[in-house]
């Protein structure tokens, strides 16, 4: 398995982690807009590897990186010094 | 003149029920203006022949495309598309353009621009959006406080068209709605809104784009 391989395992293992914090039953998301998954299926997407699942855990993070980087932080900042 | 709209809404499943509701609030917006028309295609009628016919007889200023989207096509209630690149999207030119539908803003939305559509408000990716379980009625996805998340933020901008602002400021108040709900989910005392929502607004957020004349107006 190369570099890039194993990042991305511990990426999915870190959002499936989030996800497992969730409540079960709580919302679906809509993945290309056709379809609804429940928090176990998007979990199950993740593990299985498919379009979807990629997509969640890239989703995830994106949002983590803009977080730790500081990118969002500066955008919350602009609209806050804006109100 | 008078100011005329003409709006898609195939309303044909989950995703497009959810976009029906806000859809819905745009709609009663646009009778509440002075000298403003809307008219729809909803459900079946949301095709291509359909929408052809309604821009060429109205010939709309604003044209508001809600339903799913691909890089270069937006479909109607069908599946086949409503407008694609390089095939009819001559038929939105000279006009601004707002559409809630996945990715259209990579490859539609510029080739809109080049044809000379006058803005374009849409998704570079796909438009993601989280909800609560089994709200089947409208009134149900109407309370629905968690989709109201990614829907309000994502309908400002044509509220904000719709009430005659320039396209760069309908733009950015859309974009100022994502970072108040991002700073409310991610402040909220609940690992739902921090780990699930906060991730898929922070996505629709930065994948939102305006194309075109910014000081355009309707």
């Amino acid at each position: 398995m190369g570099e890039k391989e194993i990042i991305f395992e511990k990426e999915k293992e870190l959002v499936i982690l989030r996800l497992e914090s969730l409540y079960p039953d709580y919302c679906y998301t809509s993945g290309d807009g056709s379809t609804s998954f429940s928090r176990d299926e998007m979990i199950k997407e993740i593990r299985q590897g498919s379009a979807v699942g990629i997509e969640i855990v890239k989703i995830d993070m994106d949002f983590l990186r803009a977080l730790k980087d500081g990118t969002l932080l500066k955008r919350l900042n602009e609209v806050t010094a804006t109100v | 003149m008078s100011r005329i709209i003409v709006a898609t809404n195939p309303s044909c499943d989950m995703a497009t029920e959810y976009l029906d509701v806000w859809h819905t609030k745009a709609v009663n917006l646009a009778k509440e203006q002075a000298d403003t028309y809307i008219f729809e295609l909803n459900k079946e009628k949301t095709n291509k022949q359909e929408l052809t016919e309604l821009i060429i007889q109205k010939n709309p200023q604003l044209v508001i495309l809600n339903g799913h989207g691909s890089y270069n096509s937006i479909v109607g209630f069908d599946g086949s598309f409503l407008v694609k690149s390089e095939e009819n999207e001559d038929i939105l030119a000279k006009r601004i353009v707002h559409s809630v539908a996945c990715s259209a803003g990579k490859e539609l939305g510029p080739c809109c621009i080049r044809i000379g559509s006058l803005a374009y408000i849409g998704y570079k990716e796909n438009f993601r959006m989280l909800h609560k379980l089994n709200q089947n009625t409208k009134e149900e996805k109407n309370n629905d406080e968690i989709a109201e998340l990614f829907l309000g933020a994502a309908f400002e901008a044509v509220f904000s068209l719709i009430k005659g602002l320039s396209v760069k400021d309908a733009f950015d108040n859309s974009q100022k709605m994502y970072l108040k709900n991002l700073q409310y989910t991610i402040a909220a005392n609940n690992p739902f809104l921090n780990s699930a929502v906060a991730p898929h607004l922070y996505h629709d957020f930065i994948h939102q784009v305006c194309l075109g004349d910014g000081n355009a107006c309707f």
